[in-house]
């Protein structure tokens, strides 16, 4: 979220959209309901089927999975033709005003540099003109044909209200009322929101999806202000702290890319010139040499001009004494992965089931119910000669290998099954302590990073994942002790030190390196902003820098805070002295936008709603009384106290973006399939795409071609989604025996239409195909879905739940046999949500 | 037995410094007796978060221990009132906390473990159909050297680039980790720093499924 959950009080209009926020996210429900009661916010719910969340919105309006730019294309066109956007917003605070290269341009669905042949972009022409230094040129009237704002405006142009509904199978009249409503936030005085959670995500196009809710909350002036923002809903309790902590191949901990096999990173230097915006071409040849150029500042980098001060902190946090000037500070030590390979989920499992993988580690996840393609995922685990599955509970992927996984309940011979005998798999299950006989944080989809303290003991012999993960630790590098071959370096010099005097592993430990500490003293970093690259700090994750402090001898982990009175003035909910949030305890991010370009004016009819503003009369730091100016307000800025007018900064909010402003047109290789979100329909679709020449996104690629289902034998889209009962694989549900008992059965819910055709009725078993493999679940024949007439034609939906598994106390067929093994082509994210299927009476 | 609210709520321990509850407001002298006074005998609160969606809601583990403060059984979980986001509130979900460890047996009413939970290590050898009971230093030692085993065999120290020269890439393609969005970011952090240190370059979690 670039808010957080209680600031949806503040909103003026929601609109949620590929979430069932009242179901899956209950408590953002009740935020919303009270902006409604205090504010009359108005709360439009967009999905496929009439949810609990559409029970509770003034507007609900159907849509047919997978259609989201479709639907989102047509509001930027409406806001640009009935001019609601907010000018004043647009002008200074994105990229509206900046000229593209003539050589960019777009025909028939596909973008400059398509090369068919790898379906790769080559994006260099999707680029700013530049001045001779290098900075891009601008037509602040918005005039000129090349910029930003009018290229989106011929893009979008062939997004009529017409063509919409015909692709999203939307009746014209609903869709209106929700594009009246939610654009009229683009007054200056109104703010509105966007929720989204998988719905969004899920999908080929998944990336560009979030992308045109980016667009659209730019043109309407809603970022970065209380009651708007882009607010992705998450879906694990600490998903936002796994990937902060880079728990995914593309990254290392704090949103630096991994390092690739190549000349550009090949040692630390130019890794550093790779990775920090606008150095490619400077003249430097050390680090020393670079230090002063950062000093005196250079064009086009934002703040991540910063970029060698985290990853040589990073490298001191991981390899400590080892990590000097003299060996890169043991840049060599991090793995580089193949540049040409993916190495994302679908790969994984992919690889895995080609061979390709001999050991895993599970870590409290469950592929054989939540993988796309279930059965293929499943059938790779027999690949493996060791797996690791650290859980409460023996989950179906810890007990894959047994009878009881292999049963189907629809015979398939295209489906192998196995037998215990079969499978050559040494497993190795250890028990982990739940979340409330342990301690450690976790960071909410607000970015608030809480503590949770130790309630009861662990049952049994089971232990905390810390302890596991250090203790192993410890086992690994004593078995490397004393290995003299470079390649054992990064174990043997690893820091791993996080024993206390009676050798239990000590969280406030792992906590001072993650958050920081100086080397010389090992006292807290207080900010990132005192991080240096000269080796003198630690810091295994720079968003996290700044939630240790020290006081009176003792350190404070901020996490634990827990006044819960709200600081803001205005009473907007903002609690910042409760636990911490990432960056610098910042509660809205890009909060520059609450205030006019001039820093000091809030937007007209809305004092309430400005976080921050400058104050030229004070001083930002009372040691220096005469260096007058500083921001001040209930929020953190995004930047340093005295950005002054003078400064690039002071009106450029998106510090993170190296022009600092928001992106409407997102340039170079941002994404790998367009600057500008275009429809293509999911892979498998019940239509053409009727919006341009190519059906499927042409970025993304194609894993399983023979796996693609057809409309002659899949005629019904299905989708997937969660009850308020469960939660993801059923894990830590279907084990439970209060909530096993209130949603105890496998179902799919279908509409009374499509019952009647194939003679269904509610409560009946009926099996739903694909390619991939069949399943069994109870129907549940409902008004909540409705047939969509998608190009003149009617087509069904169907939904499933995908909770269930073998085990547990309430058991079912997984939904995920069915669905497919493609995904984004930014993320590589499954498009779970929109695939072809039949269903018929058991 | 007279028990303030705040007396009530009294965290102990080290980690609990600067843990400040608000006064609710409520007379506990009443909700003791109509709960029977054995409920709340001993009972300390311990303010956790939940383990579900990423909302960050606030619950509150109420558990019984003994003269030395040791852990005997929970008592119950609820919403945290103090928690700014969800203000003591509960799904099914959160509400249902309590029985991730401890549940009421379907005929007796007896409290007991879960009986799903794995109290154990467990072990399946190649081929087995069945899991076998291991101690902790069995398991890691053996973990430990099939890591070992497989990412020596399969390591790649140097590989040449187009230009002809050496890059060292230091990574093994044949060992995977995935998952971790379950786990606190202390353990996420080691998780990804042991095995980034291993030369794991298949490392995935649930951000991205």
């Amino acid at each position: 979220m670039t808010n957080h959950i209680v600031d949806l009080k503040n909103t003026d209009c929601a609109l949620i959209m590929g979430s069932n926020a009242a179901e899956n996210h209950p408590i953002s429900m009740r935020w919303l309901l009270k902006a409604r009661e205090n504010r009359g916010a108005k709360i439009i719910h967009v999905d496929p089927r009439f949810t609990r969340t559409s029970a509770r919105s003034d507007i609900y309006c159907p849509m047919r999975s997978g259609t989201d730019i479709a639907f989102l294309g047509g509001m930027i066109k409406y806001i640009i033709d009935n001019e609601l956007y907010h000018k004043d917003y647009v002008v200074n605070y994105t990229n509206a005003a900046f000229l593209v290269k003539e050589e960019y341009g777009f025909e028939d669905g596909l973008f400059t540099g398509y090369d068919a042949e790898k379906r790769k972009y080559d994006v260099s022409s999707w680029d700013y003109q530049v001045d001779e230094a290098g900075l891009p040129l601008k037509d602040l009237s918005l005039q000129d044909p090349r910029c930003v704002f009018q290229l989106m405006k011929k893009h979008y142009e062939r997004y009529d209200i017409e063509t919409v509904c015909k692709i999203t199978g939307t009746p014209k009249n609903k869709y209106l009322e929700v594009l009246k409503t939610f654009c009229a936030t683009g007054a200056p005085d109104k703010t509105g929101t966007i929720m989204y959670a998988m719905g969004i995500t899920q999908h080929t196009v998944g990336s560009q999806n979030v992308r045109s809710f980016a667009m659209v909350q730019l043109l309407l002036g809603n970022m970065g202000r209380p009651g708007g923002g882009v607010n992705a809903l998450r879906g694990e309790n600490n998903v936002q702290g796994a990937t902060d902590m880079a728990l995914l191949f593309h990254i290392i901990p704090g949103y630096i890319d991994s390092p690739i096999s190549n000349a550009a990173n090949k040692d630390l230097l130019s890794f550093i010139r790779a990775q920090t915006p606008g150095a490619a071409k400077l003249p430097f040849t050390n680090l020393e040499e670079f230090r002063a150029l950062v000093k005196a500042g250079f064009p086009n980098s934002g703040f991540k001009i910063n970029t060698s001060k985290w990853v040589i902190s990073l490298l001191k946090a991981w390899w400590g004494k080892a990590a000097t000037l003299d060996n890169d500070f043991g840049y060599h030590y991090l793995p580089k992965r193949d540049g040409n390979k993916n190495y994302s989920h679908i790969a994984l499992f992919e690889a895995m089931h080609r061979g390709e993988i001999d050991g895993l580690f599970v870590n409290g996840t469950n592929p054989v119910v939540g993988g796309p393609n279930a059965n293929k995922e499943q059938e790779a685990l027999t690949k493996l000669k060791w797996m690791v599955s650290v859980d409460l509970w023996l989950n179906e992927t810890a007990d894959y290998w047994t009878y009881q996984g292999w049963e189907r309940t629809v015979k398939n011979p295209d489906v192998p099954t196995y037998t215990p005998a079969d499978i050559q798999t040494e497993v190795f299950f250890l028990p982990a302590a739940a979340v409330y006989e342990k301690e450690g944080t976790a960071a909410q989809t607000g970015r608030w990073v809480q503590f949770r303290w130790k309630g009861a003991d662990p049952v049994g012999e089971s232990k905390a994942d810390l302890w596991i993960y250090n203790e192993l630790g410890k086992r690994i590098k004593k078995l490397y002790a004393g290995s003299t071959k470079p390649q054992d370096e990064p174990i043997v010099n690893l820091d791993w030190n996080y024993d206390d005097e009676h050798g239990h592993d000590d969280i406030m430990k792992v906590a001072l390196e993650l958050c920081g500490y100086n080397v010389a003293d090992g006292t807290p970093v207080e900010g990132f902003a005192k991080l240096s690259d000269d080796g003198s700090t630690a810091c295994g994750c720079w968003v996290y820098c700044g939630a240790m402090t020290y006081k009176d001898g003792k350190i404070i982990y901020k996490t634990q805070n827990r006044d819960n009175k709200d600081n803001s003035k205005t009473g907007l909910g903002l609690y910042s002295n409760w636990a911490w949030a990432w960056p610098m305890n910042r509660r809205i991010v890009y909060n520059r936008c609450s205030v006019q370009p001039d820093g000091m004016t809030p937007w007209p009819g809305d004092e309430e709603r400005q976080l921050i503003r400058w104050d030229p009369t004070i001083p930002a730091d009372p040691k220096k009384p005469e260096a007058l100016g500083s921001w001040v307000g209930d929020d953190v800025p995004d930047f340093l106290k005295p950005t002054s007018p003078d400064k690039p900064a002071f009106t450029g909010p998106f510090i993170m973006r190296p022009e600092l402003k928001g992106c409407l047109f997102a340039p170079k290789s941002a994404m790998k399939d367009g600057p500008f979100p275009e429809h293509y329909e999911p892979w498998e679709s019940p239509t053409e795409n009727i919006m341009n020449k190519q059906n499927l996104n042409p970025a993304t690629k194609i894993w399983e071609p023979d796996k693609q289902g057809t409309t002659d034998k899949y005629p019904i889209i299905g989708t997937t989604y969660r009850v308020v009962e469960h939660w993801q694989t059923g894990a830590l549900t279907r084990n439970l025996p209060w909530l096993a008992e209130l949603m105890p059965d496998m179902m799919v819910e279908l509409s009374e239409q499509l019952a009647k055709e194939k003679g269904i009725k509610n409560g009946h078993k009926v099996v739903i195909s694909t390619t991939r493999g069949d399943i069994e679940a109870v129907a549940c024949v409902t008004k909540r879905f409705k047939p969509f007439i998608v190009n003149g034609k009617t087509v069904h939906e169907i939904g499933l739940l995908w909770h269930y598994g073998f085990k547990g106390y309430a058991t079912g067929d997984p939904a995920n046999r069915l669905t497919p093994h493609i995904g984004d082509a930014n993320t590589m994210i499954p498009e779970y949500k929109a695939w072809l299927c039949d269903i018929r009476r058991a | 037995m007279k028990v303030t609210r705040r007396q009530f709520l009294k965290v102990t321990g080290a980690t609990a410094a600067g843990f400040a509850l608000v006064d609710l407001g409520f007379d506990l002298q009443a909700t003791a007796s109509a709960a029977k006074e054995l409920r709340i005998k001993n009972v300390t609160p311990t303010p956790t978060v939940c383990p579900y969606c990423a909302s960050g809601c606030g619950l509150v583990i109420y558990a019984e221990r003994d003269a030395n403060g040791k852990f005997v059984k929970l008592l119950s979980v609820h919403g945290d009132p103090d928690n700014p986001i969800n203000q003591g509130g509960a799904c099914s979900k959160g509400a249902a906390m309590f029985n991730l460890r401890e549940i009421y047996d379907e005929r007796t009413g007896e409290q007991m473990i879960n009986p799903k939970r794995v109290q154990k290590p467990l072990y399946r050898a190649p081929g087995s159909d069945k899991w076998e009971e291991k101690d902790w230093d069995w398991m890691l030692a053996r973990i430990a050297e099939r890591v070992k085993e497989t990412r020596d065999s399969s390591f790649i120290h140097k590989e040449k680039l187009e230009d002809g020269n050496e890059i060292i890439v230091n990574r093994t393609e044949r060992i995977a980790s995935i998952g971790g969005s379950g786990l606190d970011n202390e353990e996420c952090y080691i998780l990804s720093k042991m095995m980034r240190a291993l030369g794991l370059v298949y490392l995935e979690t649930q951000a991205r499924i």
